[in-house]
């Protein structure tokens, strides 16, 4: 396990951060440089659509002091981490049952929930268009059954056609990340726990959950990751009423043409975000490690 | 004490006719076995990969379910009762210590399980810790344990519980020979301090013959014998048994009826044997130590030819052709005769000591 740095060994060293070197270049060109420059763009100005590069926090007071930034910023935060603690509650149970009651069919059976991510995510959302409408697979099947005389219209266009959404996207992401956390999860253990007298409620709580839960939090991460930013969803399915917190920085991209602003929203938003995976990530640490 | 002659009641596991059939597989995995285990008994389960060993411990334990067949604790139905309800615990051929949690977590998990008081999970965690020689260790993760420490932890968390019967699924194999020695004593050692009736499953002839006060041989699903280990050993039942444990000469012979006795003849040997041994083709079983070299000590002997010579460190096998038949005698290495190949020389054996076995 602990080779990487033999003592004494030149060669082994320089080969190892050799081999780092990628990673870094990576990580510099797709990582750092975008971000840095987003940071230093949301500390200038835009006077009329005119960039100034004068330096000052004036972009965060505004965005931080607008009721509506606000009020989009805390819906978005509600909806994004409603639809990942959903997708998470969905997924994981999921995969726990793909891995222990399903053997020849397993791998079918992932197949099947992550076959949506090769279609493209446009369509994917467009789909809940299909379901969600006012002429709708649901409309007109309630309809049809006799259930209700005109179509429900709360459905689409709203902040729950956009958490819909977003929670189904977000699934295949918890149920891959859920899985392979399960997945290593050896059989000796849970009969071991069994062994020693506990219910399977209680193997749950002290042995499968506390090995599994960093799986479930990576996904839960990823879930959040990829909906608390989204602007395409809203923009397809939320109307008016839905509208997210990365539809407003999109806007300042482009209608509004504030990019300083955006970015500063962005930083608020990505500073957010890392605060609250920190926690996450806090909260579902376990010690040890599987051999 | 373990003679086999207490009451039928008096059993602590007791396996009536179980069979096990896996889903997927068209021959049984356990066929048709019976056997009991006494209290306070050293009991070991003995056979080859695949013979059925680790699906009777996995039985007792309530990872299977029997295809059929009755398996009883203390005279209840362990049939269709859950693992956890079970008053059996069992120490893993991997240990499954759980590695999220310390060694002092670990052993007292049975206990927390039980929801016992706290006082008493901390005094009897201390005490198993201390009982295998961990206590120095409590505060430590799995991975930070060598195998033969692992190894003492899952014996501590199985015996905390105290558990009725204590299973042991080949708890030794991932160790190195010296470390197994070492814990076979100690095993062994254990079991008398704590008065726990241990089943103990092995593929390893010479911990089975070590540490049992009984043994039971598989193969293919099938007890092919149960008894001490000297039976098992001196007094096979089956070729199976004849072959698998120790060292023997097996090979064709017959018994057949002269007047006045009822002689085995093996080669050109002649032998009496028991005046119930039933008639016709047989095979006969006799251990490589058993045969004398050099002098015609025994009561039966003849002169052959050795074939070869196989040094193994301490002793030496030798292989003498007598008029055909080949037999291996294991020997000292002193022993003062000539043992060139194609020399002659005297073999010789005590007819007790030819055992008929079962084809």
């Amino acid at each position: 396990m602990a080779n990487s740095a033999i003592p004494g060994s030149k060669r082994v060293s320089l080969l190892s951060r050799l081999s780092l070197a990628p990673l870094l270049i990576w990580s510099v060109i797709l990582v750092l440089t975008p971000n840095a420059l987003m940071i230093v763009y949301s500390l200038w100005q835009s006077e009329d659509g005119v960039l100034k590069q004068v330096v000052s926090i004036d972009n965060y007071i505004e965005a931080l002091t607008n009721p509506v930034t606000i009020s989009v910023l805390t819906r978005t935060l509600f909806v994004a981490i409603g639809a990942s603690i959903l997708a998470t509650l969905i997924a994981y149970p999921t995969a726990w049952f793909v891995v222990r009651r399903l053997s020849k069919r397993r791998l079918l059976a992932v197949l099947l929930v992550i076959v949506p991510l090769w279609i493209s995510f446009l369509i994917r959302v467009y789909s809940w268009k299909l379901v969600l409408g006012e002429r709708g697979f649901i409309n007109s099947t309630l309809l049809s059954l006799g259930l209700i005389d005109e179509p429900l219209t709360f459905m689409l266009y709203s902040s729950f056609a956009v958490f819909l959404t977003l929670t189904y996207v977000a699934i295949p992401f918890c149920f891959v990340a859920s899985y392979s956390a399960l997945e290593r999860l050896p059989n000796s253990l849970l009969e071991a726990s069994a062994d020693s007298g506990a219910t399977p409620i209680q193997t749950f709580r002290t042995v499968i959950w506390p090995l599994t839960r960093q799986g479930a939090a990576i996904g839960f991460s990823l879930a959040l990751l990829l909906s608390c930013g989204d602007y395409l969803t809203p923009a397809m399915v939320g109307g008016l009423n839905g509208t997210m917190f990365g539809s407003l920085m999109i806007t300042q991209f482009g209608l509004t043409n504030d990019w300083p602003l955006g970015a500063a929203m962005a930083v608020i938003l990505l500073l957010i975000t890392a605060m609250f995976l920190a926690v996450v990530a806090r909260i579902t640490r376990t010690e040890g490690t599987l051999d | 004490m373990l003679d086999g002659t207490k009451g039928i009641n008096s059993a602590v596991v007791r396996f009536v006719d179980v069979s096990k059939r896996y889903k997927d597989s068209s021959s049984l995995a356990v066929d048709n076995v019976s056997f009991e285990v006494y209290p306070g008994e050293f009991f070991s389960i003995l056979g080859p990969s695949g013979s059925g060993k680790t699906s009777c411990l996995r039985m007792i334990a309530g990872f299977e379910q029997p295809t059929s067949g009755q398996i009883t604790l203390e005279n209840t139905n362990l049939v269709g009762v859950p693992p956890h309800m079970r008053n059996v615990n069992t120490v893993f051929q991997n240990y499954a210590l759980f590695p999220h949690m310390s060694i002092e977590e670990n052993v007292s998990y049975p206990l927390r399980m039980a929801r016992l008081k706290k006082t008493e999970i901390k005094q009897r965690t201390t005490e198993a810790l201390a009982l295998v020689e961990m206590h120095d260790y409590a505060k430590r993760l799995p991975h930070q344990l060598s195998g033969g420490q692992k190894q003492r932890v899952a014996l501590a968390r199985a015996l905390v519980g105290k558990p009725k019967v204590l299973l042991l699924d080949e708890p030794l194999g991932a160790l190195d020979l010296q470390l197994r020695q070492q814990m076979q004593t100690k095993l062994k050692d254990l079991q008398r301090e704590v008065g726990i009736t241990f089943i103990y499953v092995t593929h390893d002839q010479g911990e089975a013959l070590s540490m049992s006060n009984r043994l039971a041989v598989m193969s293919s699903g099938r007890i092919e014998q149960i008894g001490t280990p000297k039976d098992v050993y001196f007094r096979p039942k089956t070729h199976f048994v004849a072959g698998f444990i120790g060292r023997a000469n097996i090979g064709p012979g017959t018994v057949e009826n002269k007047p006045g006795n009822v002689v085995g003849r093996w080669g050109e040997f002649v032998f009496p044997v028991a005046k119930e041994t039933p008639l016709g083709p047989c095979v006969f079983s006799l251990r490589h130590e058993s045969i004398n070299l050099g002098s015609g000590a025994e009561d039966i002997s003849a002169v052959g030819v050795i074939k070869d010579v196989v040094f193994l460190g301490d002793s030496l096998e030798v292989f003498v052709s007598v008029n055909g038949l080949t037999l291996v005698a294991k020997t000292q290495m002193q022993t003062g005769i000539d043992l060139t190949i194609g020399q002659d020389v005297t073999v010789s054996f005590k007819s007790v000591d030819v055992v008929r076995v079962d084809g």
